[in-house]
C-alpha cells in the first residue's frame, strides 16, 4: 500500500508485487550445521515421516479381499496359527503373525476390500504361559511348507 | 486398360485410406484437441518431405468378425521425413482406427520403420495414441509389443530415440516409450499407465482419475518418466524440432555445428552468483550467461529441480550441461536427481556430445526416506556415468562442492579432463559449521561459552579450507578462474579437447547399479 498524494487529494494506490517465479516462499534447508535459503521440492515436503515397524499390528501388505478369517479375539496364537485369507492378484494369500499373542482386536469382516496398509487385526501382550505347540521339529516343518505354498507371511516389513 | 486408369484407380484407393477412421471419428478426436495422426507426422516433418510407407497395409485379424472389418492402414502412419533437413524415421498410431489398437500387421509396420531406421541411422520419432493391444489378435499382438521393445533396446545408444505420447499409452504399450531416449507429453492429452484408473477402483477400491494416475503433469513432475512437457500439440512439435537440432543423426556423427553466437549482455555472470554459499540462485542463468546466444534447451524441467539438465551450444557446438540447481533443496544429490543426470550424462556419452558440469551442492541429502528409497544404489549411477564417459568432460566448481557431492560432481577423480574453479569455490569433506563441530569438538564443549567457541572455530575453518586453493595446491583443480571469462575459458578447453581419444576396456558391456 503506498500512499500517493495527487492534486489535492490524497489517495492510497495498491501495488501488487511483481509475481516471483515461484510462489513458494525461500525455506532453510538445515545441512549438516549449515543453513540453505532455498525452495523445497514438493517430493521432499510430502515425505512421510518413518514410523518403526510394530509386530502387533498386522497391515494389509497388498490391497484385496478378505476371505476368511480364522480366529476370534481374545484367542491365543503364535506364527504357525494362519490368522485370515487374503485374496489378492488372484491368489489366496494365507496371513501369519510374525510373534506369538492374543488377539486383541479384529478390524475386518469376511468378504471386506482392504487397502494396502489399512490396519486388519491387532494382537495384545503375549500371555505368560504359550499355547502348547505340538512337535517342534514337525511343526517347523509345516511352517516352512506352508511358507513355501502360501509365500505370504506378516514379517517385519521395512519397505513400507 | 491404361496406366492413366491404373494410375486414377490408384489414387482412389489411397485417397480412401487417407482418410483413416472416418469423419466423425476424426471429428471426435479433434474436439478433445488431438490432431488427425496424419497431420501429426506432416507438422513435425519439413515441408513436403514425408514419404509414407506400407499404405495399403491390411489386418491379420481373423477371428470374432475382424476379418470383415476395413483397417486403413491398419491403424499406424509409417514413414521417413526430415526435420530441419535431418532425416528421421517416423511412426504415428491413429486413433480413429480401432482405436489405434495393436495388430500383428500394426507392429509390424512399426517393427519395419524401426529396422529402417536402424539400417540408415536416422533418429526415429514415435507418435503413441492407442487403446492398447487389440484384444481380438490374442497373443499376436502381445508378440507384437515384445517385438517393438527388443527393436528399441537394439536401438538404443545407436541411434536417438524420441516418443511422443498424443492420447492413451497404457499397459505394455508404455514400455516401448520408457525404453527410449526422449519422452514428450501434452497437457490434457497425454495418458500413461500400466493399470487403469477402471481396474485399480475394481480391484483395489481406490478411485481416480486418468489425469491424476498418468497425466501429462505427473509424468513430468513425479514420476520423471517424461522429458518433455507442453501445453499443446504444436508447442510439443516445436520442442521435438528443437531436440533434433541438438542432437547427432546417430552415434557415429557428431550433432550439426551452428554458426557461433555470443551470450546475451543481459546475463552477467558475475553477478548471478551470490557469494555467500548459503544464498540461493538460478543456475539456468549461469548457464545462459556462458551459452551461446544465451539458449538453454532443459530437460525434465519440473522433475527432481535439484538438479538442471539440457543441452546449449558453444562456439555452435552441441554441449549437456549438468547443474546442480541451489535454488532448490540448496542442489543436494538425491534419488531422483541422481537417476535424471546419470541418464542424461549416458545420452551425451553414447551420442558424442561433450559435457560441462557446473558445480554447486552441499553433499547428499540426509534421510530416513532417501536411506531407504536406496539412494546409495541411485547415488552410484552418476559416479558410474561420469566415470565411464569418454566425451570431454569440464567442471566448473561455483561455490560449494562437499564430500561425495563433489566427488560425484565429475571431479578430477572421475578422470574429468578439466576441472576450473572460481575463486568462491569451497571444496571440502563438509561445511564449515559441520566439519568445526567435528574438528574441535572438544575445544567447543570445554570452553566457558561454547558458542563464542563454536564461531570463533567456523570462522578458523572458514579462512583456512572454505577456498579452492587447497585443492588446486594438490592439482585436484586444474585452474582457479575470474567467473566474468568463464565462457572463454570453456571455449579454449573445448577446442583443446576436441581430439580426445580414451580407449576403452574391452568388454561386452558394464554393469552400472540400476
Amino acid at each position: 500500500m503506498y500512499p500517493v498524494v495527487s492534486d489535492c487529494s490524497k489517495f492510497y494506490l495498491f501495488l501488487q508485487e511483481p509475481m516471483k517465479q515461484n510462489e513458494t516462499p525461500l525455506a532453510e534447508l538445515n545441512f549438516e550445521g549449515s543453513k540453505y535459503k532455498t525452495l523445497i521440492t514438493k517430493k521432499f515436503q510430502s515425505r512421510k515421516a518413518y514410523i518403526p515397524d510394530d509386530p502387533n499390528k498386522i497391515n494389509a501388505q497388498i490391497p484385496g479381499t478378505i476371505l476368511k478369517i480364522m480366529v476370534k479375539e481374545g484367542q491365543q496364537i503364535n506364527p504357525s496359527k494362519c490368522l485370515f485369507i487374503l485374496e489378492a492378484m488372484k491368489m489366496k494369500n494365507r496371513v501369519f503373525a510374525s510373534i506369538s499373542g492374543t488377539i486383541k482386536k479384529i478390524y475386518i469382516t469376511e468378504g471386506q476390500i482392504v487397502t494396502k496398509n489399512q490396519l486388519l487385526l491387532e494382537l495384545g501382550k503375549p500371555e505368560l504361559k504359550p499355547i502348547p505347540e505340538p512337535d517342534q521339529t514337525n511343526q517347523e516343518a509345516t511352517k516352512e511348507r506352508k511358507t513355501r505354498r502360501f509365500g505370504k507371511r506378516n514379517r517385519a516389513k521395512s519397505d513400507q | 486398360m491404361s496406366i492413366k486408369r491404373k494410375t486414377r484407380e490408384l489414387m482412389e484407393r489411397r485417397e480412401q485410406i487417407l482418410q483413416g477412421g472416418g469423419e466423425s471419428a476424426i471429428k471426435k478426436q479433434q474436439e478433445m484437441g488431438k490432431m488427425p495422426a496424419r497431420d501429426r507426422v506432416i507438422s513435425i516433418l519439413d515441408e513436403n518431405s514425408f514419404q509414407e510407407y506400407d499404405l495399403f497395409a491390411q489386418h491379420e485379424g481373423r477371428d470374432f468378425d475382424m476379418d470383415k472389418k476395413e483397417l486403413p492402414g491398419d491403424g499406424v502412419i509409417t514413414g521417413t521425413g526430415k526435420i530441419y533437413g535431418s532425416p528421421v524415421c517416423i511412426f504415428a498410431q491413429d486413433f480413429t482406427v480401432a482405436g489405434g489398437s495393436l495388430g500383428l500387421m500394426h507392429a509390424r509396420k512399426i517393427t519395419k520403420i524401426m529396422d529402417h531406421a536402424l539400417k540408415l541411422k536416422v533418429p526415429l520419432i514415435g507418435i503413441n495414441d492407442s487403446g492398447g493391444a487389440r484384444v481380438q489378435e490374442g497373443v499376436n499382438s502381445l508378440a507384437g509389443y515384445g517385438e517393438i521393445f527388443y527393436r528399441n533396446t537394439q536401438a538404443s545408444g545407436v541411434i536417438p530415440q524420441i516418443s511422443v505420447i498424443l492420447g492413451p499409452c497404457a499397459g505394455g504399450a508404455v514400455y516401448s516409450p520408457a525404453l527410449t531416449d526422449f519422452v514428450f507429453v501434452v497437457d490434457k492429452i497425454s495418458k500413461m499407465f500400466i493399470t487403469g484408473p477402471e481396474v485399480i477402483k475394481t480391484v483395489l477400491g481406490e478411485e481416480i482419475s486418468m489425469e491424476e494416475l498418468g497425466g501429462a503433469q505427473v509424468h513430468s513432475t513425479i514420476t520423471g518418466n517424461a522429458h518433455f512437457y507442453a501445453a499443446s500439440e504444436t508447442e510439443c512439435f516445436e520442442q521435438i524440432k528443437n531436440l533434433i537440432s541438438y542432437i547427432p543423426w546417430n552415434n557415429n556423427l557428431k550433432p550439426r555445428k551452428l554458426r557461433p553466437r555470443s551470450p546475451k549482455n543481459a546475463y552477467k555472470i558475475d553477478t548471478i552468483v551470490p557469494v555467500d554459499p548459503k544464498q540461493p540462485y538460478d543456475v539456468r542463468n549461469v548457464i545462459r550467461a556462458i551459452a551461446d546466444s544465451s539458449e538453454f534447451f532443459e530437460i525434465q524441467e519440473q522433475f527432481a529441480q535439484n538438479i538442471v539438465i539440457g543441452y546449449g551450444r558453444m562456439n555452435g557446438q552441441t554441449i549437456g550441461f549438468v547443474a546442480n540447481q541451489p535454488m532448490y533443496m540448496a542442489g543436494v544429490l538425491d534419488v531422483d536427481s541422481s537417476d535424471k543426470a546419470a541418464r542424461f550424462i549416458r545420452f551425451c556419452d553414447a551420442f558424442n556430445i561433450p559435457l560441462i558440469t557446473l558445480v554447486d551442492l552441499p553433499g547428499y541429502l540426509p534421510g530416513v526416506d532417501q536411506e531407504h528409497a536406496g539412494v546409495i544404489r541411485h547415488g552410484a549411477k552418476v559416479l558410474y556415468a561420469y566415470s565411464e564417459a569418454t566425451v570431454p568432460r569440464i567442471t566448473v566448481i561455483l561455490r560449494k562442492a562437499y564430500g561425495g557431492g563433489y566427488i560425484a560432481m565429475n571431479s578430477r577423480h572421475l578422470n574429468a579432463d578439466i576441472v576450473f574453479a572460481w575463486p568462491s569455490a569451497e571444496i571440502a569433506v563438509m561445511g564449515p559449521e559441520g566439519a568445526a563441530n567435528i574438528i574441535f569438538r572438544k575445544e567447543i564443549t570445554s570452553a566457558e561459552d561454547p558458542e563464542k567457541m563454536r564461531k570463533q572455530k567456523i570462522k578458523e575453518y572458514k579462512d583456512k579450507f572454505a577456498n579452492p586453493y587447497v585443492a588446486a595446491a594438490k592439482g585436484y583443480v586444474d585452474a582457479v578462474i575470474e567467473p566474468e571469462n568463464t565462457r572463454d575459458y570453456l571455449l579454449h578447453a573445448l577446442e583443446v579437447l576436441e581430439t580426445k581419444d580414451v580407449p576403452r576396456p574391452l568388454r561386452k558391456h558394464g554393469c552400472i547399479p540400476l
